[in-house]
């Protein structure tokens, strides 16, 4: 099998899990929350994520 | 009073529904807030069918969530006339007028709530008619919401022009509603995967391992965790999957397709790994002796810091990775000078080494956070190596910054009581710092204040006023000047700024305008770095002197 027939059934694979698990992950809902989705640390945890995607890419950018 | 008219600035780069799309952010941001701020949990365990009803709205709105997402999909996937008209910028103006309204209606829905989410006496004395008038507070913001977006005709020609997709978005959406229910005895499956996993990483390590499947209990003799639903790993994969989707979306021209989208099954199964791992290490620290570390700082932040190492790590291989990049050009050796710091870098450093390092010591912490000195090192570290670019901004000495500074002291000082029940409650401090020498106590003490009053106010000033005030007006923000006002900026960075202080997220948003009016009037950042400065220090003054630690801590 060529590598783009592998990938490409690699990618339909990728969407289908996709498919599955966001509705699952989402909007499940379950009654059980991790202790780290609390208010502060969630916010703390969103924002160095963001801060560190907006740096590297303006540094993968820059250089 | 110095003001940049945003007319007078090239917009090039911003789309013409930036505003309606502000809107809708706004509006998540507001759900977010309230589901934090309010859990319906209690409403279920009170007897009354009005509680249950209530209770159950939760239910309600991700059904709704649901169906709007999937009817949005299937008008974006049927290329509709609505999306053209999104894109060309045919759209009804912003009513203004219903966002007053919004607003009023919002306060009204938070206060009611608190007496019926809280069971409070005047809920239980009259069930139907709390829950009529919360459900009243909830239709109304979400009404007048809606009515700024556009008028009544505009919303049912919407509707009727976009019925297919409506139908499909009712029909598909609450499919995925329902489906959500069968996927939650996932959460136990995976679970006992995830305790067979760790069982196996136990015993590559200790020699005699406690195992109790059917108390899915597992660790050592000396330290064991209950692996319950929650730590099964499903919520990282959920995470790194909506974070890859909206990164592989944003990001889609500069990424080699289909081969990135093999990110999506490697992320799942890295954190999911990556969680067990998260176990074994918790069980390690209890078992060497630290079990208040373990169960306390460690418990509730290994899981962001897995998070977001594993998340960086896969945007550094979608931006240098030759598999996954279209373009990825080879890494220059060599960099200018003059080119080595980018703006982005400049204003969001402090405020990134600070998060992480107080997530990294939150993590060695039990309760209380021994090693604050090491943010206060970490962040001086890197103010001094942006010094000459900060050096460049304006900082001179004013009473206007000052005055705005104390106007945020009384801000705090007046809405804490009522965002918090017992603001002066937080007895941690004292206990911690008599257990240790005076001048060991006295020496955190001082970082701290050091902390809280200088560099803590510089990193935020320069990553919420400096960058993202005026990110959200243009992509390139440098090229705009320093307290450049547009109302979404303005509101949105606020809000955002408000919610990095959790519960507190009321007195963080307007304390956030106030540094954003401090700045705007000169258009220097050193005046919301001196506004920040003064009432972070008037409220570490004030602790210190009526022993009210909670304003401080």
């Amino acid at each position: 099998m060529r590598s783009g027939q592998w990938l490409a059934g690699a990618g339909v694979w990728a969407v289908v899990l996709i498919a599955v698990s966001l509705p699952a992950v989402l909007v499940a809902s379950p009654a059980v929350t991790a202790p780290e989705l609390d208010g502060t640390s969630l916010t703390t945890g969103l924002g160095v994520l963001a801060a560190g995607v907006l740096i590297f890419r303006a540094r993968a950018r820059r250089n | 009073m110095k003001a940049y008219r945003l007319s007078a600035v090239a917009r090039p780069d911003l789309p013409p529904y930036a505003p309606h799309v502000s809107l809708v952010f706004l509006l998540v941001l507001e759900m977010f807030g309230l589901s934090m701020a309010f859990d319906t949990q209690r409403l279920t365990d009170n007897p009354s069918s009005w509680a249950h009803v209530a209770g159950s709205s939760p239910q309600l709105v991700r059904l709704a969530i649901a169906m709007a997402c999937v009817t949005v999909l299937f008008a974006i996937a049927r290329q509709s006339a609505v999306v053209a008209r999104l894109s060309s910028g045919e759209l009804e103006p912003i009513r203004a007028r219903y966002l007053g309204v919004h607003a009023v209606c919002l306060l009204l829905f938070v206060a009611i709530s608190q007496v019926v989410v809280g069971v409070q006496p005047a809920f239980v004395n009259h069930p139907a008619l709390w829950t009529l008038a919360w459900a009243g507070g909830g239709v109304s913001s979400l009404g007048a919401w809606a009515l700024a977006l556009g008028p009544v005709g505009s919303w049912l020609s919407l509707v009727r022009s976009q019925r297919a997709s409506a139908i499909a978005g009712v029909v598909v959406g609450t499919l995925v509603w329902a489906s959500g229910f069968a996927t939650e005895r996932l959460w136990v499956a995976l679970a006992r995967v995830t305790f067979a996993v760790v069982g196996w990483m136990l015993h590559l390590i200790y020699p005699v391992v406690r195992s109790d499947p059917s108390r899915m209990l597992i660790g050592t003799p000396h330290f064991a965790a209950v692996i319950t639903p929650q730590c099964s790993g499903y919520e990282g994969i959920g995470l790194i999957t909506v974070f890859l989707s909206v990164y592989l979306w944003l990001f889609r021209r500069e990424l080699r397709f289909p081969g990135a989208l093999l990110l999506l099954p490697i992320g799942a199964a890295v954190i999911w790994i990556a969680n067990a791992m998260r176990i074994v290490a918790l069980i390690a620290v209890g078992t060497a002796g630290w079990k208040a570390i373990a169960q306390g700082g460690f418990h509730s932040q290994a899981g962001w810091i897995t998070f977001n190492a594993i998340a960086l790590t896969f945007v550094a291989l979608m931006v240098r990775g030759r598999y996954f990049a279209a373009n990825a050009s080879p890494r220059s050796r060599t960099v200018p000078a003059a080119r080595r710091h980018d703006a982005t870098t400049v204003f969001l450093a402090p405020f990134f080494a600070l998060s992480a390092t107080a997530m990294l010591t939150g993590a060695l912490s039990s309760g209380f956070d021994w090693l604050y000195p090491v943010r206060l090192v970490v962040a001086a570290a890197v103010i001094w190596m942006f010094k000459r670019q900060y050096a460049a901004l304006t900082w001179k000495w004013s009473w206007w910054p000052l005055a705005i500074g104390f106007a945020g002291f009384l801000v705090w000082l007046t809405l804490l009581p009522l965002v918090t029940p017992t603001p002066a409650a937080n007895t941690t401090w004292p206990i911690a710092l008599r257990s240790i020498p005076w001048y060991w106590a006295a020496a955190w003490l001082l970082a701290r204040a050091i902390g809280y009053v200088v560099t803590a106010p510089l990193a935020e000033e320069l990553a919420f006023r400096g960058f993202l005030a005026r990110r959200l007006v243009r992509t390139d923000f440098d090229a705009l000047p320093i307290g450049v006002f547009t109302w979404v900026s303005f509101v949105a960075s606020s809000v955002i700024f408000g919610a990095f202080h959790g519960r507190l997220w009321l007195p963080g948003t307007i304390a956030g305008m106030l540094f954003a009016l401090a700045i705007q009037r000169r258009g220097a950042l050193g005046d919301g770095v001196q506004a920040h400065a003064t009432t972070n220090g008037l409220l570490a003054l004030y602790a210190c002197l009526t022993g009210q630690w909670g304003l401080w801590s």
